[in-house]
């Protein structure tokens, strides 16, 4: 490894390392720092915003959830058995039924 | 970041960083916008210099990524600039009078640069214009001392027999 990292440039390389390269132009020094130093100006801004955002959304979601699950509890559950009104009127229109079967019978006819 | 560090930084490293994106792009005003997007990056997420070993080699290879990044991206102005990078090369001279004939040195060089494959031209620029090693080149380009070691070997035989005859005028 150390022959790669001691290579000693011939004369070639070192005339061709000392022709200069073309510099940049002078005007976009102070152009490109004020750009790069606005845009890290503005960053934390706009960083400080979308975390508000964020932020709000999260506490947002947090209310509906407790909204939800106050609704939830509050909420009478649905009775398992109809109301008793409907038994009633079953039981009600179910014996009548079978006594009008039942006198159909007696009275020697036919069944519905 | 403050703003003199920031331009100490510039000062000192965006010519290398554009040369860089040059190599890559082809194109001045694209080298340009990566050389700012660079900048702004360093403004934004480099603290502080202190402790690098290499601060050279370390914004080269923020350099590096972007124009990796710039390359993958593969957007319609890169297309644009590809063909007109392949124009460039149909247009290139291939013997060495042909490079070297009437021209400066140094537009040879340039000339004979780009005719090297990306991967040479860049070992060489780190090399001889940057003054990197080859442990810093191989730490920019995420490859072995091994592999840089001889890509700048193809580079510089390949330089030397196409810029001979120029190179000899100017130096013997």
């Amino acid at each position: 490894m150390k022959h790669i990292q001691d290579h000693d440039m011939d004369s070639f390389e070192e005339n061709i390392s000392s022709i200069p390269r073309k510099p940049l132009p002078v005007s976009w020094r102070e152009r490109m720092v004020d750009t790069a130093l606005g845009e890290q100006k503005y960053s934390p801004q706009s960083s400080r915003l979308t975390k508000l955002f964020v932020r709000s959304g999260i506490g947002l979601m947090a209310v509906c959830w407790v909204v939800i699950a106050g609704l939830h509890f509050m909420t009478p559950s649905e009775p398992n058995q109809p109301p008793s009104i409907v038994q009633k009127d079953f039981s009600g229109s179910a014996l009548l039924a079978l006594s009008w079967e039942a006198r159909w019978e007696e009275l020697g006819l036919e069944s519905l | 970041m403050q703003r003199d560090e920031l331009e100490r930084i510039y000062d000192e490293h965006a010519l290398c960083a554009y040369a860089l994106f040059q190599r890559f792009t082809n194109c001045e005003a694209d080298a340009r916008d990566l050389l700012q997007d660079w900048l702004v990056q360093i403004a934004e997420q480099v603290d502080s210099t202190t402790g690098l070993v290499n601060e050279r080699a370390f914004f080269l290879r923020i350099a590096y990524r972007k124009a990796v990044d710039w390359t993958r991206r593969g957007d319609a102005r890169s297309r644009k600039h590809k063909r007109s990078y392949e124009e460039l090369e149909s247009q290139k001279v291939t013997t060495i009078e042909e490079v070297t004939d009437g021209i400066e040195l140094q537009k040879a060089l340039e000339t004979s640069m780009e005719l090297l494959p990306k991967e040479q031209q860049l070992v060489v620029q780190m090399k001889l214009w940057d003054e990197l090693t080859f442990s810093d080149i191989a730490e920019v380009l995420d490859v072995s001392p091994n592999t840089v070691a001889s890509r700048y070997r193809y580079g510089i035989a390949k330089l030397q027999e196409s810029l001979r005859s120029l190179y000899e005028e100017a130096y013997n």
